[in-house]
């Protein structure tokens, strides 16, 4: 009997052990490096300065994260009809009931949540406390989502086009034709849309397609094999991964020459910037390299969990408690 | 139900030939497949290997960098002259690489293959493969770059020639298993037959013994269990036929013996009847005659159930200690008159302290018998000796006299029923042909035996020897 009443006592403390993993808390004021590790379900938090490792067990899969605020992570998972909220100082998590099917999303700068349902053709709108505000069916299978002042848009995965949506309403406002298979992209300040991506079929994505969003139409193409997903742009350059040849480039953003080019690790998928350093993310290789700008030149190679898909930057705050 | 009422009325014969065909067809069955299965093993773990030796040396030959031209066509003039269909591939998306995200294209290799392509392994394919809508066997070996995945080299066969060997294999081996089938059936058959033989002759003599019939005898031509089965039956027919001939026997001389005197009684009373007697002491004679011949004939069936009773299963005996020496004295003064009319002289060599234990009345019979026997036999004038003594285990009663003897064919016969030595004595004396008989049971049933030493013309000795059991007893005490 006493065996039983023990063995009960223990099974519940490993029950509840296991429902609530103890995440180490990640201070408001360390600016850190996260890298969303998809194989092994775990986060890596390199801290930017010292390059100090936390890692997260997350208990469920994601693949996908955002940033929705200095201390709160959004995890996706397409499989699950809920999205996780991650407080980062304090380990603990949230569940918002969102449906599932979602992939991608874009956090806007005016702090609103547009998420991209590929299960219904969706496009949904949510507040930062998970609540729907609105939500819109589009044409075909949403991927990626971009905005500029007034509207959203919205590249298609299985078609050629991307979707014009007012930023408020949601309305469909027309469609630009555009390359298959269109994924990672950015908007300038000159209302252009820089738009990489896989390729469709066996066929793999070579170019770079620039869409000027006024007249919405082509208006030019850069070379940048294989596969370029993913851009981060600085003081007048665009920086470009390309995952297929593992290449890194350096495009100046108004006469789209190449400037400069670095090979980079296994299967590189993202990046991000801290510090005038460019973190990359090595799929293959289950590591996060970082590459100084003014050298261009990687510096250093961080190993993390097992692959590392998406990389995000989180600035510390300086004066949080 | 039914079946095993089939099965147990269905003939030995047809059982061991179901049996055998049972137990044939299982095992050819079961080498069918473990052929297949070996061969089958053997042989596509053989086409696995050089598969895969054939890429590795293949993939050896790439060091670093990207995938050269002069690779790939060093790649496909192996295609055309290699019996295995071989593929280079270097595009990413069929490698799966951007496999995270929803790509509408389904690589060549899963995502968790491409991580074990990664990590230097090798993949084994066995099975449909969607992409040449084929059964292949493959194996693919990744060409790495430090940690990237350049491409692979992708090796397969078809696997329906594999299946073919088998196809092509099957109908011989099918062939090959029902001649087996077959010839060990016949031998199966033949060797029950010879096996089954003797049980149907054995079947046969068994009939004919219920018949009544003793004489036949089954030839014995092995020496197995059949064979000495044969013979047990052989010597059970034996035992039958003696003791059929015994009863027969039996029943002739019973009839024999009591005809005698029938017939004298019958003739006798005739001629009391018809009065052809001169004289009334001739008559008196007859009629003493005729109570002598049917005292005999009371004697004769008295004794006759006396000896049914003793060879009975249960016969009780009651028990008791005797002073064995005052038994004898007791006994040998009933033949006072006769040893003095037969002018027979009688030694006595008693110990008085023996004690027997033992039935009074039926020990008294035996010594009765013994005595008349020994004097029926003695001529006069002759000497009987009765000597009686002990020992720890056993107490020795003999009876010896010097009387006509036994030829050593009567010897073996002492004992039987209606034996006589000599028969126109005995019957003459009175005898019934049964004393010994009935001595022998009865030294039997108290635990003894009957030992004799008997010489023609010189006289016969009978000993007893009986267990003593007090005098184990005593010892047992001490």
């Amino acid at each position: 009997m006493k065996r039983l009443v023990f063995g009960t006592i223990l099974l519940l403390l490993m029950v509840s052990c296991s429902t609530e993993p103890s995440l180490p808390k990640i201070p408001l004021s360390k600016s850190v490096i996260a890298s969303l590790n998809i194989y092994d379900q775990s986060i890596t938090f390199i801290d930017g300065d010292t390059k100090e490792k936390m890692i997260w067990e997350v208990p469920h899969p994601f693949k996908n994260g955002i940033l929705l605020s200095n201390d709160k992570l959004l995890l996706l998972n397409k499989e699950s009809a809920k999205g996780y909220v991650y407080q980062l100082s304090t380990g603990k998590s949230k569940e918002w009931e969102i449906g599932e099917g979602i992939e991608t999303g874009l956090l806007s700068s005016e702090k609103i949540l547009y998420l991209a349902d590929q299960q219904t053709n969706k496009i949904k709108m949510f507040n930062l406390d998970g609540n729907l505000l609105k939500e819109t069916t589009v044409e075909h299978t949403p991927f990626a989502i971009f905005e500029d002042q007034h509207h959203l848009y919205v590249s298609y995965l299985d078609h050629p086009g991307i979707a014009i949506l007012s930023i408020d309403q949601l309305e469909m406002e027309g469609t630009i034709p555009s390359h298959d298979g269109a994924a990672g992209g950015f908007i300038t300040e000159n209302q252009e849309l820089w738009l990489g991506g896989h390729g469709s079929g066996v066929h793999i994505q070579e170019n770079i397609y620039i869409y000027d969003l006024k007249n919405k139409q082509l208006t030019a193409t850069v070379h940048a094999p294989l596969m370029p997903i993913d851009f981060i742009t600085k003081d007048g350059k665009v920086y470009v991964l390309s995952h297929g040849s593992n290449i890194l480039r350096e495009i100046d953003s108004t006469s789209h020459q190449i400037l400069r080019s670095v090979e980079v690790g296994a299967n590189p998928f993202s990046m991000t910037l801290y510090n005038n350093y460019l973190y990359i993310s090595n799929y293959d290789a289950n590591e996060v390299e970082i590459i100084d700008l003014h050298r261009f030149k990687q510096i250093e190679t961080i190993p993390v969990g097992d692959g590392p898909l998406q990389l995000i930057a989180r600035e510390g705050t300086a004066n949080a408690k | 139900m039914k079946l095993k009422c089939n099965w147990s009325s269905s003939s030995l014969k047809t059982k061991i030939r179901l049996l055998f065909a049972v137990i044939l067809c299982v095992s050819i069955l079961f080498s069918f497949l473990f052929i297949h299965y070996l061969y089958r093993n053997l042989y596509v773990n053989e086409v696995e290997q050089s598969l895969l030796n054939e890429g590795l040396k293949l993939a050896s030959s790439y060091t670093s960098g990207e995938i050269s031209d002069e690779f790939k066509t060093h790649l496909s003039w192996y295609n055309t002259i290699s019996e295995s269909e071989i593929l280079l591939v270097n595009n990413p998306r069929e490698l799966s690489a951007c496999l995270p995200f929803e790509i509408n294209h389904e690589g060549l290799i899963s995502e968790e293959e491409r991580r074990n392509l990664l990590r230097g392994e090798h993949l084994i394919k066995i099975g449909y493969e969607e992409r040449f809508d084929r059964q292949i066997m493959g194996v693919v070996v990744p060409l790495l770059d430090d940690n990237k995945l350049v491409g692979i080299i992708y090796l397969y066969l078809p696997l329906a020639p594999i299946e073919e060997v088998f196809n092509r294999t099957t109908p011989l081996l099918i062939a090959v298993g029902i001649i087996f089938f077959l010839v060990i059936f016949k031998i199966v058959n033949s060797m029950s037959n010879t096996i089954l033989q003797p049980i149907h002759e054995m079947r046969k003599y068994a009939k004919e013994l219920a018949k009544g019939n003793f004489k036949n005898r089954i030839p014995v031509r092995t020496s197995d269990e059949i064979g000495g089965l044969s013979k047990t039956f052989n010597q059970m027919s034996e035992a039958l036929d003696e003791s059929d001939q015994k009863k027969k026997d039996f029943l002739a001389n019973v009839a024999h013996e009591l005809r005698t005197p029938l017939s004298y009684v019958k003739g006798y009373s005739e001629v009391l009847q018809e009065k052809l007697y001169e004289t009334e002491d001739e008559a008196e004679k007859y009629l003493s005659l005729i109570q002598r011949e049917s005292e005999r004939m009371q004697r004769l069936v008295n004794d006759l159930l006396d000896l049914a009773q003793l060879e009975g299963e249960n016969y009780p005996l009651i028990k008791e200690p005797i002073a064995f020496s005052q038994l004898v004295n007791d006994t040998v003064d009933r033949f006072y008159h006769r040893l003095q009319e037969k002018q027979l002289i009688l030694q006595q060599h008693l110990d008085d302290e023996i004690i027997i234990i033992g039935s009074h009345d039926r020990l008294q019979q035996i010594i009765y018998n013994l005595l008349e026997n020994a004097i029926r036999y003695s001529d006069k004038p002759g000497t009987i000796s009765i000597s009686l003594s002990q020992n720890q285990e056993s107490i020795f009663f003999s009876i010896a006299d010097n009387g006509i003897g036994m030829s050593e064919e009567d010897i073996m016969h002492i004992g039987e029923r209606f034996y006589r030595a000599d028969k126109a004595r005995n019957r003459k004396e009175g005898g019934t042909g049964l004393g010994l008989a009935i001595v022998k049971q009865l030294v039997l049933l108290h635990g003894g035996r009957m030992e004799f030493n008997s010489k023609l013309g010189k006289g016969t000795t009978f000993t007893l020897v009986f267990p003593n059991e007090l005098g184990s007893n005593k010892k047992g005490l001490m």
